[in-house]
């Protein structure tokens, strides 16, 4: 049994290579991971184009209808690889524009809902006994309003919405889920050896919470969350039908999406590429978690 | 709670804005005298308070009010829609449950091999595909291309002209395409995420045990890892009950599933205030329900919480 | 445990013996005695009709079954005349008195309810007191509030008693209303009828009656054996609710479906292809106009900062090419619309010339308003504002989502900045009634009279809140001639009245005027159809018939199983 001093416990999962910390062995091995990095590619391409081309373009290259009556719907062709829209834009411009509006808000949007689902349900599983069930209590009411009912009441109450709005509202009504589960998880590893051993030790809570049950949580959360993404670029379809999504003439992939079904499946190139970018980009989101996950695990199994 | 999340969803249909008495697009604007009628008729010309404690007084006694659109009873028109809900979300939740529990594990068992990623990958694909994309591409699929499976409805417009196998064929028949499309989806979903709890519990002590015990690694998985990688599975299906009632919205819209979903929409946006509110109560108690039966199942399973 | 692959299995085998199983499904076949008759007719409709009582109906699709199970005292004719060539449907005949201010009518005697009973003048006049009650809210109160009274001369003759003479009176007393029988419904609550025991089981007196009603799902009607009058030839007729216009088409394609009626040019195209579909487009009543606010929204006694000045708003509607935009988006589905009025309308005048598209004197009439483009800049300012004004659109309506866009992008390219504001239709209405908005694309199913008109454009409709004059248009020259129009002696006086109003509000330019729906109603091949009347093309359905040699499986099963399924 290695000794230990009072002041700084150490425990198997601690200790990583060369004296690095968990997290930087973590990185390591994702770089090592090939598959993660073909998602960290192409997200970066997406990203890349998206902020690049409007640069380089002409000012109006995501709205203009250059001729309403004979370039509209047209099929994937030389001249537009992937087709025209019935309002004779260029599906490919609009993709490009959509990128920043969709990426941007499914990605903060997740990343708001992740980062308060955890801390309200890590706070909950760990403090435990009445504050728990209180706080339980109150997600579980919220859960059980139908998300599209807060959507409209916030929306309301907010108008216009404007994307930094999308987000927060999207955010805000989508961490009720994450934040039981982060609680449940935590509640179950409340029980277990090393955290028992490490308050044994002497470690405050935070510590515990952070170092020891947190790492724990990483790995299901970062599966919902990834599903997370894909679901709000869908949800942000749906909130054109409220109203409350991007407005005309402005591109995002859910609109994309709206605008498309109209005529689907003759005009099915629309539909098509939109959801193509989304599955794409879902896809490469899922890789870089996937990679990220496994890292983290492999940094979890007992060197013993 | 129950409580708490009626009275918000009271508020917060209330406060949105615009009027159940508006006519429609074509024909905007109600005739003021008949408006006047119908808002005494609702008692929406009360203060907001009066209605509220109305409302409340009457959940309690278990009367939850006239849905303004059909002019029958809310409990009424959910009698009829969730039913019809439940049938397609809880066949979809079933199947998608065993398949996906199954074929996470299967994948565990194998992980790293050629099969585990090529099922990874695929299923990381179909995860990623909207609801209403896959279920118009089933529907164009299997109704349009190939005449094998009905394009909507619950039953057949002939279904009483059929014997009684007929009959439960025709039911089967017209379950299957919507279902199918929520269980891809779902088979999906569940079997990433159980591969990823099981993958995470492998590596512990009593797996380990099992291993140096000469056990196999398939059994090692199925028998030992499973029972606790299942906690956050059934968290999982304990979540998605309230999706579960409020029914797959797009789903029930290509397959004209007369549920709670399409229900609840058309209730919102007519700003059908005892229906929306109704709706709301009946998640709540479900949602609680739910979270009991997630309890027990959690205990059932994770025998430190039992001992608790 | 190898339960995954036995799981899949069991699905692989399970799929395979459904359909096996399904093309066997026993139904009981019984064939029609008559040549001509049987046959079944499934119409898909895309909102739920929930009921059908005809005083409480508000919505088109309800027209679609009410008319089939219920019958007024007499039909319009198919040249589609308000003051003539009706077809007699509960009566027989009808006459004159006192200077054409009172109108009697003679039903036929043999006029039977679906439970057996008379029909009688009693329910002619029970009808008339529910249509003009406000607590019912029938949309057709307001135009028969010109009628005074309804009477009973005896058993079979109602008598209708007008306040003063004018051009529409016949259509208003025989046409407006479908008759519902006053034993049945006298005792009903007014102010809930959808609820009450008569709409779950509608008794009326039309060839077809309700077999089965499936909330949400279906209506079922089926033919009506003992009718007063020859049979309808269909056994049933079902109206399918289907939500979805991916999955309408879909199921059409695939043979589930008969009839719908199609609002998307790609879909009719598509459709129109299928070898064993049959379209047609004729003229409608629904039209779309962009209305202009003329009041400020923020300071309602005061003009529109805008819209106030009619060489803005003639400048505006010259600035768009409708053809185009209408073309685009509509192929022949629709047409660039006149003023408020659809080609449909016996008094339209559809000759009227309107503000003509003419960029270069838009470009011109905005410059001369010192609405000029900056350099370097793309918008329109005067001293330092932008010429920008929002539009509010239903978000439930497809076409005008569409449309607001090409719209949208037209004003653009002329410096002018549309910001698009998307709103729920109960939002949406609630803005229109509160008059906040600087412009609406607001739409409206015409009335076959002029009667509407007087809600939407008089002066008086302006002023009064309830009013539908949501842009506040006022020009007592327009609210003269349309008195005129109204209070007409003949027909022919009307429309030269009308063509006047029409000339004035079109030059006048409140709105800018922009499609006139047509109907596309597309049927299957199988089904004969007679006559289709613009507006109503479901109006003729009891008179289809499918040939025998062309009838398919689901055609066949005939009337007895029906009954017995009951």
């Amino acid at each position: 049994m290695t000794s230990v001093s009072l002041s700084q416990p150490q425990v198997a999962d601690d200790v990583g290579v060369g004296g690095s910390s968990p997290w930087e062995t973590a990185l390591r091995a994702l770089a090592r991971d090939r598959s993660a990095m073909l998602g960290l590619v192409v997200l970066g391409v997406i990203a890349v184009v998206a902020i690049v081309t409007p640069l380089i373009a002409p000012g109006d290259y995501c709205i203009a209808q250059p001729d309403i009556i004979r370039l509209k719907n047209i099929p994937p062709s030389a001249a537009h690889p992937l087709g025209t829209d019935k309002f004779s834009r260029d599906v490919l411009a609009r993709l490009i524009c959509g990128a920043r509006v969709s990426l941007a808000i499914a990605f903060l949007s997740v990343l708001v809902a992740a980062t308060v689902g955890t801390i309200y349900g890590a706070i909950a599983g760990y403090v435990g006994g009445i504050a728990d069930s209180v706080l339980m209590r109150a997600v579980d009411a919220l859960l059980a309003i139908p998300r599209v009912l807060l959507l409209i009441a916030v929306a309301t109450l907010w108008n216009p919405l404007g994307i930094t709005g999308l987000v927060l509202v999207l955010g805000l009504t989508g961490w009720f889920g994450v934040s039981r589960l982060v609680r449940t998880l935590v509640a179950s590893a409340r029980h277990d050896d090393f955290v028992a051993a490490a308050r044994a030790l002497g470690a405050g809570d935070v510590r515990i919470l952070v170092h020891h049950i947190l790492p724990r949580v990483v790995s299901p959360v970062l599966v919902a969350g990834t599903l997370g993404i894909g679901n709000v670029i869908v949800i942000e379809a749906g909130l054109t039908y409220l109203g409350m999504g991007v407005q005309p003439p402005h591109a995002s992939w859910g609109s994309m999406f709206y605008d498309g079904i109209e005529y689907f499946p003759s005009v099915w190139w629309v539909c098509v590429f939109a959801g193509a970018a989304l599955v794409v980009t879902v896809l490469a989101v899922n890789l870089v978690a996937d990679g990220l996950r496994e890292a983290l695990d492999a940094r979890q199994l007992p060197a013993r | 709670m129950i409580f708490i999340a009626a009275s918000l969803s009271f508020a917060l249909i209330h406060l949105a804005p615009g009027d159940p008495f508006s006519g429609s697009i074509t024909s905007p604007g109600l005739d003021p005298e008949t408006a006047r009628i119908r808002r005494s008729q609702y008692g929406l010309d009360r203060s907001l308070l009066q209605q509220y404690v109305t409302f409340i007084g009457n959940v309690v006694v278990g009367n939850l009010g006239q849905s303004i659109r059909h002019g029958r009873p809310v409990s009424e028109v959910l009698g009829i829609a969730l039913p019809r809900t439940l049938l397609l979300m809880g066949t979809a939740l079933i199947l998608s449950f065993a398949a996906g529990v199954a074929l996470g594990a299967w994948q565990a068992a194998r992980r790293g091999s050629r099969a585990d990623r090529v099922a990874g990958a695929t299923s990381l694909v179909v995860a990623s595909l909207p609801e209403f994309w896959l279920g118009l591409v089933l529907l164009l699929v299997f109704t349009y291309k190939l005449p094998l499976f009905p394009g909507g409805g619950i039953v057949g417009y002939m279904h009483d002209s059929l014997s009684p196998v007929g009959q439960l064929i025709d039911r089967v028949r017209h379950l299957a395409l919507p279902s199918l499309t929520l269980a891809v989806l779902g088979t999906a979903t569940i079997a990433r995420f159980q591969r990823a709890a099981l993958l995470d519990v492998l590596p512990h002590d009593f797996v380990r045990t099992a291993r140096a015990k000469g056990v196999a690694e398939r059994w090692v998985v199925y028998r030992h890892a499973l029972r606790n990688a299942l906690v956050p599975t059934i968290v999982l299906a304990g979540l998605s009950l309230p999706t579960l009632f409020g029914g797959a919205v797009f789903v029930e819209s290509v397959f004209s599933w007369p549920g709670m979903g399409l229900e609840a929409a058309a209730a919102f946006a007519a700003r059908d205030y005892p229906l929306v509110v109704g709706t709301a109560l009946l998640g709540a108690v479900i949602v609680v329900i739910g979270g009991m039966i997630t309890d027990v199942l959690h205990a059932a399973v994770d025998p430190r919480v039992r001992a608790r | 445990m190898t339960a995954p692959l036995t799981m899949r299995q069991l699905t692989r085998s399970t799929v395979a013996l459904l359909v096996a199983a399904t093309a066997c499904d026993g139904t009981t076949r019984t064939t029609s005695e008559d040549a001509l008759t049987g046959g079944s007719l499934i119409v898909a409709v895309s909102t739920d009709i929930g009921h059908i009582v005809p005083p409480a109906i508000v919505q088109v699709d309800q027209r679609l079954v009410a008319d089939q199970v219920f019958e007024p005292l007499a039909w319009v004719g198919d040249e589609g005349r308000l003051d003539d060539g009706f077809r007699p449907a509960l009566a027989d005949s009808w006459s004159w008195e006192a200077d054409s201010t009172v109108l009697v009518f003679h039903m036929n005697p043999a006029a039977r309810w679906h439970d057996g009973k008379p029909v009688r003048a009693s329910d002619v006049r029970l009808t008339f007191s529910l249509y003009t009650d406000p607590a019912v809210g029938s949309p057709d109160r307001q135009p028969l509030m010109r009628i005074d009274s309804v009477t009973v001369r005896d058993s079979l003759t109602p008598v209708f008693w007008f306040g003063s003479r004018y051009p529409e009176q016949l259509f208003d007393a025989a046409a407006r209303m479908l008759i519902v029988p006053e034993h049945a419904v006298a005792n009903e609550p007014r102010a809930n009828l959808p609820a009450s025991a008569f709409a779950r089981s509608p008794i009326g007196s039309g060839r077809f009656r309700v077999a089965k009603w499936d909330p949400k799902t279906a209506v079922e009607l089926v033919t009506d054996t003992t009718h007063y009058r020859r049979r309808a030839n269909l056994d049933r007729v079902i109206f399918a609710h289907i939500p979805d216009p991916t999955a309408m088409v879909t199921r059409l394609s695939a043979g589930e479906l008969d009839a719908a009626e199609i609002l998307n040019s790609e879909h009719f195209r598509t459709l129109s292809a299928r070898p064993e579909l049959s379209s047609r487009i004729l003229p409608a009543l629904d039209y779309t106009f962009l209305q202009f606010n003329l009041r400020d929204p923020r300071q309602p006694n005061r003009p529109h900062p805008l819209f106030g000045d009619v060489a803005m708003r003639r400048a505006l509607t010259m600035a768009l090419d409708r053809d185009r935009l209408v073309r685009s988006q509509f192929d022949s589905l629709a047409r660039v619309a006149l003023g408020p009025m659809t080609h449909a309308q016996a008094l339209a005048d559809t000759t009227v010339a309107g503000v003509p598209f003419d960029s270069a004197g838009a470009a011109r009439t905005l410059d001369s308003l010192g609405w000029k483009i900056p350099v370097g800049k793309a918008i329109r300012e005067r001293a330092g504002q932008p010429l920008r004004f929002s539009v509010i659109v239903p978000t439930i309506s497809r076409n005008r989502m569409s449309m607001i866009v090409r719209v949208q992008e037209a004003l653009r390219l002329q410096g002018i900045e549309l910001v698009v504001d998307a709103l729920e239709p109960n939002v949406f209405i609630g803005r229109l009634v509160k008059r906040d908005f600087d412009a609406a694309f607001n739409g409206t199913r015409a009335e076959v009279s002029l009667a509407g008109l007087q809600s939407y454009w008089t002066t008086n409709g302006a002023a009064d809140p309830t009013g539908r004059n949501f842009g506040s248009y006022q020009n007592p020259v327009f609210d003269a001639h349309l008195d005129s129009a109204l209070s007409a002696r003949s027909i022919a006086q009307a429309r030269a009245h009308a063509s006047e109003a029409f000339e004035t509000i079109v030059a006048d330019a409140p709105a800018v005027w922009l499609y006139e729906m047509r109907s596309a109603p597309v049927v299957h091949k199988r089904l004969r159809t007679a006559h289709m009347i613009p507006g109503a093309w479901w109006a003729g359905i009891a008179d289809w018939s499918i040939p025998s040699g062309e009838r398919i499986p689901r055609d066949q099963i005939g009337l007895r199983v029906a009954a017995a399924a009951k």
